[in-house]
């Protein structure tokens, strides 16, 4: 519908003037920008479609500004009259002026993405405390959109990333343990998931711990087992006379109960039916023969032998045997459990409780879904699973979602037991799509995002990370949506220690200083100072002055001049500054030279060649990235950046690039680059300062069309914040495609337009921008 | 050149043909022409067309200064003059469709490129073997950002395209792509298969709820998820059913990331020979480097700057020099891959006569960005179907794709047209 509404307006727009605007245009430009062989790639013809003024409104803005400047159409091949160009100009413009001026409330796509490698690696290290860098193993992000690896049109998933994620879960899971009391914790130290019998020995163990005082210190089976059978053997020797019973049972340490129970096992033939012969030898026990005490001990002593050998064997034997093993092993055990009953006599209330809970975790342990406590064990199991999965999939799940893996976890439960249910479940938790994947709940129209998906948004844009506790509690209790707190909250984060992930990944990949890392650099034998390490430095005073900018809510502008940077030593050598501490800090410049990007060496070397600077290079990155208008691909048959200098062979690269820009097809360009590049010659391809090049003068002043004078990097700082206008509607530009991680679109470009116009109305603060557009149409909307 | 210390994962197979131990056990019925493997490689920036082109024509030709190291493999590569992509192949685009030959959308918006070729033989051919197919890279991808054509630069780190959108990514380290294949998914201790089994069917589980819970916007994006776990469920139901020997003497690759361009590409293509050999995979694409690379290759004599640097000599003799002198080197790599190759014996065929490795650049002439015919060899016999040694010219802007069609013919593919393709050609 809106969409509709706009596109009426152009057609309001056209009429008369689009008919003379399309007889201009088809006479001066369609011989080069239309059919076959088109020059710089430009198809004039598509903007025959109204539609193709949305859709092509990066083309359509630089059309007009082509014409508007008098770049085009180029003099030698057709002459375009002041009447007829103000025709074309007037009539983009318009168009233009009313795409930017009108509130599209579009929200463009919302397309899910899966979280970029960073993300991951912060979403991790978020819902485990652990830091385990596992996306270094991932095949590398590219770039999307405009520049940023955040960009959704490139965030799907591939057979091979699937592997990794899977991987990367398992590896996880091997960090998690689970609990009842406590449900899945994550610790530094892998932990190895027992095996079902495993976990039910563990459990006995904090059973028996419970009831200390019911047991003899240092009780074990294996040492109590061989004294309960002497004791037996001397109930049986006594006739069985029951009065001697309690004597007989404290002469060996053993509660009554435990005694009259292994009287029972051993004088009954349950003892002999289940014991394998191959590995116990047969125990014809105490059954009903009474033997002297010396034989009893002998055999009292090869049983305990056997009873031990069996308990070994449990995981070594096939299935079948297995069986009769473990039931061999839980009846020895019974005999010294006390039952329900028996505990109910012997102790206090209290600790009733707790046993009779540890005693259904074991059963859910053991049997999973057969257990008769699973209705009440349920509700807390689903609680932890709830908790796991609120903060892995950074919102609340679905019941439906707690209901079904709950289910599942307790049937692997009685598959595999407790711990390998619960890695499986951490896992699944961490495979999933909602934590690979920044997951929203589809409306199907365009709809205002919720509390968690706003604080998603937000943090993600900002930190680049997982919503913390606070958002998630806001969140939650529906304030986030409340502008004050949504303000308050936008400020916190700008100044908390996270928000250098705007520095780290936003401005690194806008101003490309990020690329010194990745980029082979000046030639190691002609610039043996330049390593590794340097280029962390560089790359280190880059981040830290955008930083600075972020959290202390700074101008805008300080991005392009400052009277301060950030630098350690090594730093301060190259650029040739006193000698200071070691580490990072921020100084106060006492002259231009440095201070703002252009005088950072992470871009000066990053727009040089090996060997030499480049010119072209710095001012096509001053265009494109600090003003955000790329350059039109070079005619064919010529190279659209000559790339080095070359004194030696008698013209200096300026006279040469001179001689360039006197080609038709070449000026158009060249007269906005070059200007651009030249005053920031002064500085070497490591960034350092330099006065002379070859023995020949530095000559560092750019010459703009209009014959006006750049000179040197404080003359090109001068010139760039004369158009700095330029400079923040293309900020503006970049930070929302940034945080809405997709390109920029028509619809955009309003907002873009309120950021620029707001920035100035509030001192160039940062914190503008981001108000802005965390209050978009764009940012609180989804399909 | 210099002398370095290669590492390798086939090791003793510089060159010399050693005769590894050939599987045997599978039989010569499971090498008929239904075994046929494709490979792709690609280098960046062009050629130095003033000696890449060989004199003459047929099995009569003389080897061009660029191709000279292809001398000991002469009788088992072809070279093809003449074969054209229509579209604009200019750097990231020629990337994105050096193995489809469409016309790549501009801009920033999402990528638009189109199913390479690779990519349809791994679903036609591919579709059995443990892995469909490999994609393998010695850069990673670095470029960002719209190129001065207003092209997505990024598109230029990737040869392989899986749809229109979605490039496919490439293994960059050799151990993870050796893990990969020959190992399978990296387990714990404790994840026996039958908990490895169950894991994965709630995983499955999960990504079909999620089918139910996301919007239309999304369907792609699951449908992909939905292939990566139906895939990887695949590969591990295969694992349990093919067994295969690893060639004695080969050996595990290093860890991490080689530090130099050599032994890199050379563990790289060793793989994907092991990968053929063992017959885990049938299709493969390696990238030498990305579009524009700027990758510097001073440690040869001679060279004096970065690859793309180079390229733009503007007739500067030391820089066309170089640029001759890295291509003329690329080849050289390429010739060690087929020379291992070669020397692996399948019944009375070798594993090159049973391949078909094409090596090839989006560029021609590198310094003026033209693309009127695309610098092509393509080596071993497909089979037999293939009559190797010739220098074939194609006249009157032969697509390229006919050549792409015909290798996947040749191996078995049943696509009878792709893209703007006028006929079949090997």
């Amino acid at each position: 519908m809106i969409k509709k509404l706009i596109f009426i307006c152009f057609f309001c727009i056209s009429g008369n003037a689009a008919d003379d605007y399309f007889e201009i245009v088809k006479n001066h430009c369609y011989e080069c920008h239309s059919g076959e062989n088109l020059e710089a790639d430009l198809d004039l013809s598509i903007f025959e479609s109204q539609k193709s003024f949305y859709v092509h409104f990066d083309t359509l803005m630089d059309f007009h500004e082509q014409v508007e400047s008098g770049d085009m159409p180029p003099e030698e091949d057709s002459k375009m009259t002041d009447e007829e160009r103000k025709t074309v100009v007037e009539h983009l413009g318009k168009i233009i002026h009313k795409l930017e001026t009108t509130a599209a409330n579009i929200t463009g796509s919302t397309v899910i993405r899966r979280l970029t490698a960073y993300e991951y690696d912060n979403t991790v290290k978020a819902v485990t405390g652990l830091d385990l860098e596992l996306s270094k193993n991932f095949p590398a992000d590219g770039g999307g959109g405009e520049g940023f690896g955040n960009d959704s049109a490139i965030l799907g998933v591939s057979p091979l990333q699937f592997e990794r994620y899977l991987e990367s879960a398992e590896k996880i899971s091997n960090f998690s343990q689970f609990d009842m009391q406590k449900g899945f914790t994550f610790s530094n130290k892998p932990y190895e998931a027992k095996t079902k019998s495993e976990i039910v020995d563990r459990t006995d163990q904090q059973i028996r711990s419970l009831f200390a005082n019911l047991y003899p210190k240092n009780f074990t089976i294996k040492r109590y087992l061989p004294k309960l059978m002497l004791a037996v053997n001397e109930f049986n020797l006594a006739r069985n006379n029951k009065s001697k019973l309690p004597q007989i049972a404290a002469k060996y340490g053993l509660n009554e109960f435990i005694l009259i129970r292994g009287v029972k096992y051993f004088s009954t033939s349950s003892g002999k039916g289940i014991i394998e012969r191959d590995s116990i030898r047969p125990w014809f026990g105490l059954r009903l023969e009474k033997y002297d005490p010396i034989k009893a001990k002998e055999y009292a002593k090869q049983f305990t032998q056997d009873y031990e050998n069996a308990l070994e064997q449990i995981s070594k034997v096939p299935d079948i045997k297995r069986k009769s093993y473990l039931d061999f092993k839980n009846n020895i055990k019974a005999i010294f459990t006390f039952t329900e009953a028996e505990l109910m006599r012997l102790v206090k209330k209290d600790k009733l409780s707790k046993y009779l809970e540890l005693k259904k975790t074991q059963d859910l342990m053991q049997y999973g879904m057969r257990s008769k406590y699973l209705k009440e064990l349920a509700t807390p199991l689903m609680n932890h699973v709830r908790n796991l999965l609120t903060n892995a999939h950074r919102k609340p799940p679905s019941e439906t979602d707690v209901k079904g893996m709950t289910k599942d976890m307790i049937e692997a439960t009685s598959k595999f037991g407790l711990d390998v249910a619960a890695k499986i479940l951490v896992i699944r938790t961490f495979a999933h799509m909602k934590f690979i994947y920044r997951h929203e709940d589809k409306a199907g129209k365009p709809t205002k995002v919720n509390d968690y998906e706003l604080a998603n948004r937000l943090s993600y844009f900002i930190w680049g990370s997982p919503p913390d506790k606070e958002l998630m509690k806001l969140a939650s209790e529906k304030k986030l949506n409340n502008p004050r707190t949504l303000q308050r909250q936008v400020k916190r984060m700008l100044k908390s220690r996270q928000s250098s992930s705007l520095a780290k990944y936003f401005a690194a990949q806008w101003l490309h200083f990020g690329e010194v890392l990745e980029a082979q650099g000046p030639d190691r034998e002609k610039f043996p100072e330049f390593d590794e390490d340097l280029a962390k430095d560089m790359w280190t005073e880059s981040a830290l002055c955008f930083e600075y900018i972020v959290k202390n809510d700074r101008s805008v502008l300080e991005v392009i001049d400052a009277d301060y940077t950030f630098v350690n030593s090594r730093l301060r050598k190259i650029y040739g500054f006193d000698k200071g501490s070691r580490k990072f800090t921020k100084i106060t410049l006492k002259d231009k030279i440095r201070g703002g990007i252009t005088g950072h060496a992470s871009v000066l070397t990053v727009t040089s060649g090996a060997l030499r600077t480049s010119p072209i290079f710095r001012g096509n990155w001053v265009l494109s990235s600090l003003l955000g208008s790329p350059t039109p691909p070079a005619p064919a048959g010529v190279d659209p950046l000559p790339d080095e200098e070359v004194i030696s062979e008698n013209l200096t690269l300026k006279m040469q690039l001179k001689s360039h820009r006197d080609l038709p097809q070449c000026k158009s360009c060249h007269q906005k680059i070059d200007p651009l590049g030249f005053p920031l010659e002064n500085f070497d391809p490591m960034g350092r300062w330099r006065d002379k090049y070859e023995q020949a003068p530095i000559d560092a002043i750019g010459e703009t069309v209009d014959g006006k004078k750049i000179d040197g990097p404080i003359g090109l700082k001068k010139y760039l914040l004369r158009n700095k206008d330029i400079f923040l509607k293309n900020m503006s530009r970049k930070l929302l495609s940034y945080a809405l991680g997709r390109s920029i679109e028509y619809y955009d470009f309003y907002v873009i337009n309120e950021m620029t116009r707001e920035l100035k109305e509030n001192d160039y603060k940062f914190s503008t921008m981001v108000w802005k557009i965390v209050n978009s149409y764009q940012f609180q909307h989804k399909n | 050149m210099r002398k370095i210390n290669r590492r390798t994962v086939l090791r003793g197979m510089g060159g010399i043909s050693l005769g590894l131990p050939w599987l045997e056990a599978m039989g010569q019925s499971s090498f008929s022409n239904k075994n046929i493997r494709l490979c792709y490689l690609v280098f960046p920036n062009g050629v130095n067309i003033d000696h890449w082109t060989p004199e003459g024509t047929g099995s009569n030709y003389k080897l061009s200064k660029t191709l000279a190291p292809l001398e000991p493999i002469k009788d088992l590569v072809n070279i093809h003059t003449g074969l054209v992509h229509r579209a604009h192949s200019v750097h990231a685009p020629g990337y994105a469709n050096f193995l489809s030959g469409v016309t790549v959308k501009k801009g920033m918006g999402p990528y638009g490129a189109g199913v390479s070729c690779d990519q349809i033989a791994a679903q036609d051919i591919g579709k059995d073997s443990y892995l469909p197919s490999i994609e393998l890279s010695v850069e990673p991808p670095k470029h960002k950002g719209l190129s001065p054509a207003g092209y997505n630069r990024a598109m230029g780190a990737y040869i392989s395209w899986a749809n229109k959108t979605t490039p496919v990514p490439r293994e960059l380290i050799p151990i993870n792509a050796f893990d990969r294949m020959f190992k399978g998914i990296k387990r714990s201790k404790t994840t026996t298969p039958e908990i490895s089994r169950s894991i994965l069917d709630y995983v499955k589980e999960d990504a079909l709820g999620m089918k139910r819970s996301l919007g239309r916007e999304d369907s792609q994006r699951i449908q992909q998820y939905f292939a990566s776990v139906r895939a990887l469920e695949r590969r591990i139901q295969k694992k349990h059913q093919e067994s295969f020997t690893m060639p004695k003497d080969s050996v595990n690759p290093p860890a991490g990331m080689p530090k130099d361009f050599e032994s890199h590409v050379e563990l790289m293509t060793d793989i994907i020979t092991l990968a053929f050999q063992t017959n885990r995979t049938k299709v493969a694409s390696l990238m030498l480097g990305n579009s524009g690379s700027f990758r510097r290759f001073d440690f040869l004599d001679g060279v004096n700057g970065a690859h793309h640097e180079l390229s733009h000599h503007k007739g500067n003799a030391q820089k066309k020099k170089g640029y001759e002198i890295i291509t003329r080197y690329h080849v050289s790599l390429f010739t060690r891959m087929i020379q291992k190759m070669q020397a692996i014996q399948e019944g009375d065929k070798t594993l090159l006569d049973n391949s078909l490795v094409l090596f090839g650049s989006p560029l021609w002439d590198g310094d003026r960005h033209t693309y009127p015919q695309k610098p092509i060899l393509v080596a071993g016999k497909g089979g037999g179907k293939v009559k190797t040694g010739q220098h074939i010219v194609h006249r009157g802007r032969t697509p390229m794709n006919n050549l792409l069609l015909g290798m996947m013919q040749t191996a078995g593919c049943t696509i009878k047209q792709f893209n703007d393709s006028t006929g079949a050609v090997v």
